[in-house]
Formats: structure tokens, C-alpha cells, sequence
């Protein structure tokens, strides 16, 4: 028995010191950091590969809005318009020839460019952009970005305030939302009108400078109204329709294959998608009619884009060349086995360390963004204080605590905001300051950031605490209260900034009575709170749509318009006028001076706690290069902000990767240029 | 089977009452702009205030038809997604059975034959061990050492992640067949996809077989031990018959009852640890499937998944139940 | 009667009890085992006491992801916390989970299984087709659907794997009572006018639970790893909670950084739950009549 026993026991340890051996002591045996093997010939030349996170919810322009889908469709689909170059702001015609604008600003017609055809042969046309918009507006996607047509377009508002959300085949007879009466007056109110086979009318319902980037944009994405129809089927339950679309089926639920498959006309034609293993391959279009500068076909034959959710999985592929550009998520500092960290934190420059990688943006950059070499991305990550708080039962509950400026005030100097920037994304991202993110029109660089001052912070929460400014808001540390911290489960960088908050605030708890609590939620579950008010503090990030302040001034502060501004009850009526005023100034000059002087008026209220703003770098593998003279800017060595993702038409591979001895020691000793990849990508 | 018929009728009643009555079916129809007035016609159209009788029926009567509900997180019907990924989730299962069968047979032999010494003593200490092993660490620990390690010193490193090179499929496309890989590429004598479903095989299977190989170790061993307890074998013995015949002639049929009982019993610990070891090894299978569900709360494709686990373990205890009595002459149903 | 009645439904009990234990201490295995679950449940409980609570939110970044040195034996995480501490703190929160589950899944088990079977009858029938129902379903794929249905939370995930975990000591412990509800002195018992929920109370589940207990052990290291690997996929604490799954979902991000993040919270669930395997091993070969001889 005895004998047995402590045999048992011995091979318990050995078993045991195995497994920690393998675990945790391979650790400190095993060679650290990037092994660098000589600079590697070029991989899979044929072939772009891609590999990000997840996949595309959907592939239908008109419902698609987010960038996972936004990187094919830009791709595989074309606008009447599209940006220019790294531009943003600018958009040529693209499908259509050329464009004119009515005198009173309430008509664009599009003269379409003959010749063109969809992969599956047939002919582009005023009817097919006709269709396209007409779906779109008809299909009516709540959470889709067809409101940016929608809200101006002739009958567009009418015809969406109907909606009932009774799903994709709502109940018939249901209040008069989406039936073929309501379709009906919206094809008569005229929004799109074929004026002949090559010409379309655009009519709006007021003048809306903002219309050239709507027509840029992917929701106006031409689709081929024969593929489409092909696959309908018309609805039998009363649900309005037109020939190919149905009334409110935005989640393809009726008609799902123009949300899994794709006929457009441009570079590259959808080939495969696997939505088990997240692979989305797409081919050349043999056909392309080359674009307005006429740039031939695609240089690169196949595109693969691989959704692979562990970030360590996908820089290893890169590594070994089996990617060419891969997602590097900024937190944990990942991005510093490509590019040099010392350089990067005491320059603000990215140096690659290896000639097997380059980086962009490289400085001086195009387009600077204070000190750090990146490219600007126009997005702001902030926390949103709620002043008028849902309970469960949707009725404002009795503590409210950021209805009082001190308490909001208090929360935003317990960012450290510096040590949030530098440890937790290393440094990619800017500090923000203000609604309206550096690199865009109202940007005002003299705006500082808020500082990090817990000392203040616990003062004012005493005194907000002891004397409140209504007797439910009063807390104490013998009466203590509790505040939420709210972010969408999965968002890392999110989950950090909270906490570090939370205890701040909690550090001095016990004295001011007020604590914070960091709660994750499901990305449904968060929204859903955050549509019902019920959230306390939340944190969001928000994207351009198109390049101009009202993009940013609305959402955040406009008091009946504001998606934000609505969320936390955050109403200052002086500034919902200035933006409403600033809209309709056209002397720059005079625009900027209000613009600038509302987004004091927005800090002073210390209604939100600006985190960051975006920025995006790219690091590829050294053989990938974008063609001299793109047309856009393909996202590898220039960047357009409204482009997600990458435009693979100006992207070639080979030719240029080192392969000698001699040059990678050159390159290694005289510091070339560097060159190598990462990104901060937009991702919401 | 009529307690099987009775069984799958008790899971629907579990998945229809987390569905319906835990998880709120209302938020399933809402979206940004749902306005409070149009609640109430949400749930007409859909039902929702039927009495819980009635729309249990309906849940029932539409699972049957084929129609077990719609993903919003997939954009595509919840069968449609299972059966995209079923082969998936099987075939790994069945590497991971059949790896843990012909490694732990032999050992439960050896470990009976050499009842209380060194090799008894190794598989109780692997037995125990792996029913005591988070499988999703040990996956991590897998995928650090043979991927990364191996990677670093130059060695050649095993896929980490995945069901095969995508990059390479598409220079050998693999012919669906029977949707195992394994078999597809065999069969249509593609080896170069062959070699890297295989390789992309080892870490998961190991990862999840590694739970059950122990379990089937220790009771082969006691089952071997207590036949060889058994009368016809003293008197094999006695009859002079040599060791090798009266163990692998008399013994070990006889023995291999309960284990392939335990073989049944493992599909249950492998679908349990589905969901742990596709998520590591981002494995496109039903388990990660529904891991991804839960942060979506897409309900329909969690009790989707519910609903297919528990048809495979029940139909793994019939199958169990019948080889029982092929086996076992004294059985007959 | 009562003082009459309890030494001959009891003393038995107490006698196998010594026996046990005599066995117990004989085995080193099981010494081994029980000495390291032992040590285990008393870190878990002075944890706290010898560590600072604040530690869990004591954040440095500048300090994150360093590697195991001789300021932090086992490195810090992405918050700058030191490892060695933050496992500490954790196993108490592990350990109590698993503990309250099977508490609680030993009460419903043993109560629903001693009706079962000393009732017998309809009620019976109806229990025991729950408990199949119960086990068609893969214990973790039920566990992790309820605790989706119930939502996020630590209370959720308790709730979900005791909702999981029942059915089985029902099962056995059913079993037990059937044949001990033939024994004569629970006829005896009947004919004094005894009820029959006191009957059960009292004789029947003291006679009948030790196998159950027995099982209840082997169990825990399982619960464990069920408990960590339904936090591992994100069900049960947040950011700062020191819990080893979650842990180790945090280590997963930075694992080829940063491995110490993954391999030593894991290490610790392993050794927890071998420890309780191994305790739980012993015990039942110790009681089990067969391997006695």
C-alpha cells in the first residue's frame, strides 16, 4: 500500500512539474522576441491577403454599415461619385460622366458614362441607379446608414417616419406603415427620376451641400437590378414593394442573397464567402472598364480576406508572409515586434525593424497630427454622461447624479487620460479635446485636454455629495450611492478606460460616499440600455459619415437631433441654435468663429469626457505597394479617411521586396526610411 | 425509444423556457428607432402574449417543420448555420474519440496486466489529470509551445488556429463530400489538403481528447481487472491456454463492453467541450458558433445549439445501447 | 423514542466513518490530496487576509505585462498586479463558487432523490425523467445556455452550473434508498406512526448520503474547471475581479508577450482541481467495499 502510494505521489510531482516546466518555463528557455530570418522573396504573388477580425454582417450596400462589409463593398461596387485621392473631402464623378446642380440646389442630374456593364453582363444605366437608390430608401434600414439619404431626398423623411419596426413582414393592415400605398407615394413623390437611359435626376427635398458625399457613399452603391430581381420574391402579406425590393426588409431576412452575394461593376467580383471559416475571397473583374482615369485592371488577380479573431494568430501569419497586411490591435503594445518602440515613444516617428515590413504613415506626414506621425482617422471616443437616467421601469429614476456639472466635472478630471494614452494603446491614439477630431473643418487646436486631477475630482464630489442641488442627488459615506460605468464586452481599450475611472472615483469612496462600478454589456445589450436611456455613462466612438463639422456637431450636441446629445439628455438650448446656425453660414471664416465658440460652450457644460481621437498607421508586408498615381488612396502608403478598409484596385505585389544580403544589411545599418504594418482602423 | 421521443420532447420545454421566458423574445424584434407604440403590434405579429401552452406548440410544431429560427448575428436561418458547421464539430469530436480510443485501450490493458505497478501508477496519474486539465488553458499552453516555440527556434510549428490553410484551399480546392476533411480529401486524393487538415487536427484533438483518454484508460483497466477475476478465465488459465490467448481471446471482448459504454459517455464530455476548445483553436465549428451567439444574445442559435447537442449525445446512448447488446450476448431488446 | 432510535441509525454510520479514516490515513495519495486541498481552501480563505483586498484594484500601468522578476515572481498583468497576489485573491472566489455549488446542488440532489425513492410511485417517475432530460444534455452546453438565458454576472454563473449539477446525486442517491427503504427498520419505524418526512430526514438520507458526499468531492475539482471555463468565455467577473477564468481570458490576449498571464492562473486551476480529484480518488476507493479486499 505505502510502496504504491508514494510511487504515486512521486509521478504526481513529476506530472505536475512537467506540466509547469512546459507552461510556464518554456518562458524563460526559449529565445525571446522576433526571430529575423533574411528578407523574404515575395509570397502567393497572385494573391492579397488580408486577415482581420470577424466578418461582414452583410454585403448590401443598403444595409450594410459597418466596415467589415464597407472593405468589399468599395471593392466590388461603385458610386456616381467617389472620393479623390487621400481626400476625404473631395469626390470626382466616378459612374456618372459629370453632374450639374439646379439653381435653386433642389435637383442634381447625373449624366451617366455608356459602356459600363455588372459581372453579370448587363448594362449600367440610369435604371439601374434608379433601382439602387430606390432600394435603399425602400428597404428602410433602422440601425443602416440610409438615413444619410433619406433625410433629404424627396418624400425620403416621410416615407421613413412611417416606419413601425413590426419586422421584415409586418403585420398587414397595421397603422399605414409599409404598405404598397406608402411605397406608392414615395415612388410619386419622385425622389430618383430616369430622365432618359443615361440620364438621373436627384431631387431634394431642401438644399443640402452635403449631397456630393452622399452620393460617394457606399449606401448609394449601384447594384445590378437584374442579379437582384433574379432572387426576389415578391411578399404576399400586404408588405409594400417594388419589383426586386421589399418594404423594411433591412435584415435580408425575405430576400437574403443580395446580403450574401454581390453584382456591381467594379474592380473585383465577390467569389466566395465561407462564413464558417470567415474567408471572403474575391476575383479580378476581367471586364473592368478601368475607372475615370482609365488605370486597366486590377494588378493583383485574387484578394482573400480572412477573418481570424486572435490578434497573435494573425501577426504571426504576417510574420511569415502568409498575410500582407493584418490587424494589429495598439493595446498590449503588439505592434512593437514590427515597429521600434523607443524610437516611437521619444520621436512620435515609426521606424520598421525589419526590411520585411514597412510602415505608413512616414514622416513629415501628409497629414500631421500633432506630434505623432500618423494619419488622423476622424473619429472620437468619448464617454457620454447621462443627465436624466431610465430605470428599468423606462421612467427617470430619483439619483441623478450627472445632472449636476460638479459630478460630471469630478468624473472627467479622474481620467488619466496621458497614462491611458501612453500604457494601454502605447501611444496610438491623440488626446481629444473637443467634438470636432484635428485634421477636420472646426478643429480648434487651443483648446486644451482636461487634466488628470483626482484631488479636485474628490473635492468636488464632497461638495456635490453634501450639498446637492436636489435633496435625491445627496450622498454621503454614511448614505453611500453607486454609479455605472457602462462599456460593450470585447472592447479592451474601453474595459481599461472605465476601470481606471472607476477606481479613481473609488479610491476616495470612502470619503465622498459615491462609487462607480464598471459594467459589461453584450454589444445588443448595450445598445438596447443605451436606446432606453438606461445607461449612466457610456462609451462610444463615432466615425465620419461625410467630412463636414455638421457630421460631428449634431450627433453630439444638437438637443432634438443629436443621437448622443438624446441619449444623456444633454440640452443646452444656446448651442442647439449655434449649430443649427452655423449649418446655414457660408463665409468659412464666420462659421468657424461659431463653431469654435460652441464647442467651448459644450466643454464648459462638461457634458462629455473626451477620451481620444482615432488615428490609423499601416504596416504591410515590404513587397505590397500602392500603384504611383491611385486614383483613391488605397489604405497601404496614403489613406482616405471615408474609404474602410482597403481599396485593392491601386495595390500591387512583388517587384520591389530586397532579397540580397548586402541590401538588408544596408538597409539595417543606414536606417533606411522604414518601412512596415499596423493599424488603429476604424472600428466602432 | 419511446423515452428518447420523451426526452427530446423535455429539452425543447428547457430551450423553449430559456428562449422565451428568461431571455425577453420582445428584444429580438427591436431595433434603434423601435417606437413604444408599435410594441404592441411587434407582439401580435409575433404572438408573444399567446398563452406559454400555445406558443410552446408552435415552437415545437416549427422546429419539426425544419424551422428552428432565424439568426440575426449569422443573417441566416439557425439549420442553415448548424449544418454549415456540424461537420466540423463531428469531425474534430471523432479524431479526438478515436485517438483517445487507440491510445487508451492499450494503456487500461497494460495498466490492468501491470495491476499496481509503474505503468497503473502513469495512467491514474494521467487519468486524473485530465479530468482535472481546463481545457481552454490547455489549449493556450498547446498553442504556445507547438505554434509559437516552435515557430521561434525555427522548428517545424503546427497550425494554431483554424480547420485548414484557406490560402492554400484555394490552390487545392477540397470537393465537399461527406463534409469531414479528412475523408474529402482522401477520397479525392488531394494530399497536399490531406496533410494540412491533419496538421491543423493535432492541437484541438489533443486539446480535447485529452479530458476523456484518462477516463477510458481507468475503466478499461477495472473492467479488464475484474474479468480476469472471472471464473472461464481461471478456467482458460487452468486449462492451459497461454496468457496471450486467454487475455486478447477471452478477456478483452468481454471487457470492452463498458468501455465502449464509456466511449458513449465521453461524446458528452466532447460536446461539452466543444464550445471551450473551438473558441481557442478558432475552430469553425457549432460550439464557437454559439459562444459567438451568446455575446450577440442571438437566442435562437444558443438553443439551437442546445437542442443539436442533446440530439447527438441521445442518439450516441441509442448507438451505445445497441453495439451493448451486439457485444453482449445475454442482452437482446 | 427518539434516543432510543438515533444510536441504531447512527452508531453504524459513525463506525464505517472511523474505519474510513483509518483507511484515509493509510493512503498517501490521498493524504497528498487532501493536504494540498486542505492548503488550498485555507489560502483561499486568509487570502484576503495576508493580501490586501486593494490589491485587486491597485492599477499601475506603467508596470503592466512585466515578466516574472524578483519584485513579482510571476509577473504582473495588464493592469500592473502583481500575478502571485491577484491567484491568491482568486482562489477564494473559485473555491467559495464551487462550494456553494455543490452545497446547493447536494441539497437539491440529496431531497429530491430521498422522496424519489422512498415515495416512489408517480413522483418518482415524473423526477426520474427530469434527471434524463437533464442528462441528454451535455452538462456544459446546458450550463453555458442558461447562464446566456439568465444574463451576465457571477450570481448568474452559480445559479446556472448548480441548475446543471443536481440531477446526478438525485440518481444516486434514489438509488441508495430504494434499498434501504426494504430494510426492516424502517418498517419498524413506520409502525411507531413515524411520518414519513421525518422517516427521511432523520433515518433514511444520514443512512444513504455518504456515497453522495463522496461523489459531491470528486466533483468539485470538475466544477472548478466548469466554473473558470464559463468565465473563460466571458459569463462571470469583470475587469478587476480577481477570478482564475477570467484571468486567463485576459492572459489570452497577450499570450505570446506575455505567458506567465495564462500559464500560472491555469496552473493554479489544475493543481486546485487535481488536488480535490485526487482527495475525492482516495475517499471513494476507500469506501468502496470492492477494492476493501
Amino acid at each position: 500500500m505505502s510502496r504504491k502510494a508514494i510511487t504515486k505521489v512521486q509521478a504526481a510531482i513529476v506530472i505536475v512539474v512537467i506540466v509547469a516546466a512546459v507552461a510556464a518555463g518554456a518562458y524563460f528557455t526559449i529565445p525571446q522576441g522576433p526571430v529575423t530570418p533574411p528578407v523574404a522573396p515575395v509570397q502567393n504573388p497572385d494573391t492579397f491577403i488580408e486577415e482581420t477580425i470577424g466578418q461582414p454582417d452583410t454585403l448590401d450596400p443598403a444595409t450594410d454599415y459597418e466596415t467589415a462589409g464597407a472593405n468589399l463593398i468599395q471593392n466590388v461596387y461603385e458610386q456616381l461619385l467617389f472620393f479623390k485621392g487621400d481626400k476625404a473631402d473631395q469626390v470626382v464623378p466616378w459612374l456618372a460622366e459629370s453632374y450639374d446642380l439646379s439653381p435653386d440646389g433642389l435637383t442634381y442630374t447625373f449624366h451617366l458614362r455608356s459602356g459600363i456593364t455588372f459581372t453579370d453582363g448587363t448594362p449600367f444605366n440610369a435604371d439601374a441607379v434608379y433601382f439602387s437608390i430606390m432600394r435603399a430608401i425602400i428597404m428602410d434600414d433602422p440601425d443602416g446608414p440610409v438615413w444619410a439619404v433619406s433625410q433629404v431626398i424627396r418624400g425620403g423623411a416621410s416615407y421613413s417616419k412611417q416606419y413601425n419596426n413590426a419586422g421584415p413582414s409586418a403585420p398587414d393592415g397595421y397603422g399605414d406603415t409599409y404598405t404598397q400605398a406608402q411605397v406608392d407615394d414615395l415612388v410619386n413623390a419622385k425622389p430618383v427620376e430616369v430622365l432618359d437611359p443615361m440620364t438621373v435626376a436627384i431631387h431634394l427635398e431642401r438644399p443640402y451641400a452635403g449631397w456630393t458625399f452622399v452620393m460617394a457613399f457606399s449606401v448609394t452603391a449601384i447594384v445590378s437590378p437584374t442579379a437582384i430581381k433574379a432572387h426576389w420574391t415578391a411578399p404576399t402579406d400586404g408588405t409594400g414593394y417594388l419589383e426586386g425590393m421589399t418594404a423594411g426588409d433591412y435584415h435580408n431576412e425575405l430576400n437574403p442573397w443580395p446580403s450574401e452575394n454581390m453584382v456591381g461593376t467594379g474592380p473585383y467580383m465577390l467569389s466566395s464567402w465561407d462564413k464558417a471559416t470567415q474567408t471572403l475571397i474575391m476575383v479580378r473583374n476581367e471586364n473592368y472598364w478601368g475607372g475615370p482615369d482609365k488605370r486597366g485592371l486590377a494588378p493583383i488577380p485574387n484578394v482573400i480576406i480572412k477573418g481570424i479573431d486572435d490578434a497573435n494568430t494573425r501577426i504571426l501569419d504576417f510574420k511569415a508572409g502568409a498575410a500582407d497586411v493584418a490587424a494589429i490591435p495598439a493595446t498590449g503594445g503588439l505592434i512593437f515586434q514590427f515597429v521600434d518602440e523607443d524610437t516611437w515613444f521619444s520621436t512620435g516617428n515609426l521606424k520598421v525593424l525589419s526590411p520585411d515590413y514597412q510602415v505608413y504613415p512616414q514622416c513629415p506626414p501628409s497629414q500631421p497630427v500633432q506630434n505623432k506621425c500618423l494619419w488622423p482617422a476622424f473619429a472620437n471616443y468619448f464617454m457620454g454622461f447621462n443627465q436624466k437616467i431610465r430605470g428599468a421601469d423606462r421612467q427617470p429614476q430619483a439619483f441623478q447624479p450627472f445632472s449636476d456639472i460638479r459630478i460630471r466635472k469630478a468624473f472627467t478630471l479622474a481620467f488619466n487620460r496621458t497614462s491611458y494614452i501612453n500604457d494601454v494603446v502605447q501611444g496610438f491614439a491623440i488626446p481629444a479635446t473637443q467634438i470636432i477630431p484635428p485634421g477636420m473643418f472646426g478643429y480648434d487646436p487651443s483648446i486644451g485636454e482636461t487634466p488628470y486631477d483626482p484631488d479636485t475630482a474628490k473635492q468636488l464630489l464632497m461638495e456635490a455629495g453634501a450639498n446637492p442641488t436636489v435633496p435625491e442627488n445627496a450622498f454621503s459615506p454614511d448614505a453611500p450611492q453607486t454609479v455605472e460605468i457602462s462599456y460593450n464586452l470585447g472592447n479592451t481599450a474601453r474595459e481599461t478606460a472605465a476601470t481606471i475611472i472607476a477606481n479613481t472615483v473609488n479610491g476616495f469612496a470612502e470619503d465622498t460616499g459615491l462609487y462607480a462600478r464598471v459594467v459589461g454589456l453584450a454589444w445588443p445589450q448595450f445598445l438596447g440600455a443605451l436606446r432606453a436611456r438606461q445607461i449612466s455613462v457610456f462609451f462610444l466612438g463615432w466615425i465620419v459619415d461625410y467630412v463636414d463639422p455638421d457630421d460631428f456637431l449634431v450627433p453630439f450636441a444638437h438637443a432634438s437631433a443629436g443621437t448622443f446629445a438624446l441619449r444623456m439628455a444633454y440640452n443646452n438650448p444656446d448651442v442647439t441654435k449655434m449649430i443649427d446656425e452655423q449649418a446655414t453660414i457660408s463665409d468659412p471664416t464666420q462659421r468657424l468663429e461659431v463653431i469654435n465658440k460652441l464647442q467651448r460652450m459644450v466643454n464648459d457644460d462638461w457634458a462629455f469626457l473626451w477620451l481620444t481621437y482615432g488615428t490609423a498607421s499601416q504596416v504591410s508586408r515590404a513587397w505590397v505597394h500602392e500603384r504611383a498615381g491611385a486614383s483613391v488612396a488605397a489604405g497601404i502608403s496614403s489613406y482616405n479617411q471615408a474609404i474602410y478598409g482597403y481599396y485593392f484596385y491601386e495595390i500591387e505585389k512583388g517587384g520591389q521586396a530586397s532579397t540580397g544580403l548586402i541590401q538588408t544589411l544596408l538597409s539595417t545599418f543606414q536606417l533606411l526610411p522604414a518601412i512596415s504594418s499596423f493599424f488603429v482602423k476604424k472600428s466602432h | 425509444m419511446f423515452l428518447l421521443v420523451f426526452v427530446l420532447i423535455g429539452v425543447t420545454m428547457i430551450t423553449f423556457f430559456l428562449s422565451q421566458v428568461l431571455l425577453d423574445p420582445l428584444a429580438l424584434y427591436m431595433t434603434e428607432r423601435t417606437r413604444e407604440d408599435a410594441i404592441p403590434a411587434i407582439i401580435a405579429y409575433y404572438h408573444l402574449n399567446d398563452p406559454w401552452p400555445i406558443r410552446y406548440v408552435t415552437y415545437v410544431w416549427n422546429l419539426l417543420q425544419g424551422d428552428w429560427g432565424y439568426s440575426r448575428s449569422l443573417s441566416q436561418p439557425v439549420l442553415v448555420g448548424m449544418a454549415a458547421r456540424f461537420p466540423a464539430t463531428m469531425e474534430l469530436a471523432t479524431i479526438a474519440i478515436i485517438w483517445t480510443l487507440v491510445a487508451g485501450i492499450p494503456f487500461g490493458i497494460i495498466s490492468a496486466l501491470k495491476n499496481n505497478k509503474l505503468p497503473d501508477h502513469v495512467s491514474r496519474l494521467v487519468a486524473l489529470t485530465g479530468v482535472s486539465t481546463p481545457v481552454f488553458w490547455l489549449g493556450l499552453i498547446l498553442q504556445l509551445v507547438f505554434f509559437y516555440y516552435f515557430y521561434l527556434l525555427g522548428l517545424p510549428h503546427l497550425p494554431s488556429s483554424g480547420r485548414y490553410d484557406t490560402t492554400l484551399e484555394i490552390k487545392n480546392p477540397v470537393q465537399q463530400i461527406t463534409g469531414f476533411m479528412v475523408l474529402d480529401t482522401l477520397l479525392t486524393g488531394n494530399l497536399v489538403m490531406f496533410q494540412d487538415v491533419l496538421a491543423h487536427l493535432v492541437l484541438p484533438s489533443f486539446a480535447l481528447g485529452f479530458i476523456s483518454l484518462g477516463v477510458i484508460m481507468r475503466i478499461m483497466r477495472s473492467s479488464m481487472l475484474e474479468v480476469l477475476r472471472q471464473d472461464y478465465i481461471i478456467l482458460a488459465r487452468s486449462k492451459g491456454l497461454s496468457e496471450r490467448v486467454v487475455i486478447y481471446r477471452h478477456a478483452l471482448k468481454n471487457a470492452m463492453i463498458p468501455t465502449v459504454t464509456i466511449a458513449g459517455l465521453a461524446v458528452a464530455g466532447l460536446l461539452g467541450g466543444a464550445p471551450l476548445t473551438e473558441t481557442v483553436f478558432a475552430w469553425p465549428g457549432m460550439g464557437r458558433l454559439a459562444v459567438n451567439a451568446i455575446g450577440r444574445n442571438d437566442a435562437p442559435l444558443i438553443m439551437g445549439f442546445t437542442l443539436i447537442a442533446a440530439l447527438i449525445l441521445v442518439s450516441a446512448n441509442l448507438i451505445v445501447d445497441i453495439l451493448y447488446a451486439y457485444l453482449d450476448p445475454r442482452i437482446k431488446y | 423514542m427518539m434516543a432510543l432510535q438515533r444510536p441504531s441509525s447512527w452508531s453504524p454510520a459513525i463506525a464505517e466513518l472511523k474505519f474510513a479514516l483509518h483507511l484515509l490515513l493509510q493512503n498517501k495519495v490521498v493524504l497528498v490530496g487532501t493536504v494540498i486541498s486542505v492548503g488550498v481552501l485555507i489560502t483561499a480563505a486568509i487570502g484576503p487576509i495576508i493580501i490586501s483586498p486593494e490589491v485587486a484594484t491597485s492599477i499601475y500601468l506603467p508596470g503592466r505585462l512585466d515578466p516574472p522578476s524578483s519584485a513579482h515572481w510571476l509577473g504582473t498583468d495588464d493592469y500592473g498586479r502583481d500575478l502571485l497576489q491577484i491567484i491568491i485573491l482568486s482562489t477564494r472566489l473559485d473555491i467559495s463558487a464551487a462550494l456553494i455549488i455543490v452545497g446547493a446542488d447536494l441539497l437539491i440532489g440529496v431531497l429530491l432523490g430521498a422522496f424519489s425513492g422512498f415515495v416512489g410511485g408517480k413522483f418518482d417517475e415524473v423526477m426520474m425523467r427530469i434527471t434524463d432530460i437533464f442528462f441528454s444534455i451535455p452538462g456544459l452546453v446546458l450550463a453555458l445556455a442558461v447562464a446566456a438565458a439568465l444574463g451576465r454576472g457571477l450570481n448568474n454563473l452559480i445559479v446556472a452550473i448548480i441548475i446543471v449539477g443536481w440531477p446526478g446525486y438525485t440518481r444516486i442517491l434514489r438509488g441508495l434508498v430504494l434499498a434501504e427503504k426494504e430494510r426492516l427498520y424502517v418498517d419498524a419505524l413506520r409502525s411507531l406512526g413515524i411520518g414519513r418526512f421525518r422517516i427521511i430526514l432523520r433515518h433514511v438520507i444520514p443512512n444513504t448520503i455518504y456515497p453522495v458526499l463522496v461523489q459531491s468531492t470528486l466533483d468539485l475539482g470538475g466544477i472548478i474547471l466548469t466554473f473558470a471555463g464559463l468565465s473563460f468565455l466571458g459569463f462571470g467577473a469583470t475587469a478587476l475581479t480577481p477570478e482564475l477564468g477570467r484571468l486567463i481570458t485576459t492572459g489570452q490576449s497577450y499570450i505570446f508577450q506575455a505567458p506567465w498571464l495564462v500559464a500560472f492562473p491555469g496552473l493554479a486551476i489544475l493543481i486546485i482541481s487535481l488536488a480535490f480529484n485526487l482527495m475525492g480518488d482516495g475517499i471513494r476507493d476507500v469506501l468502496d467495499p470492492r477494492l476493501r479486499r
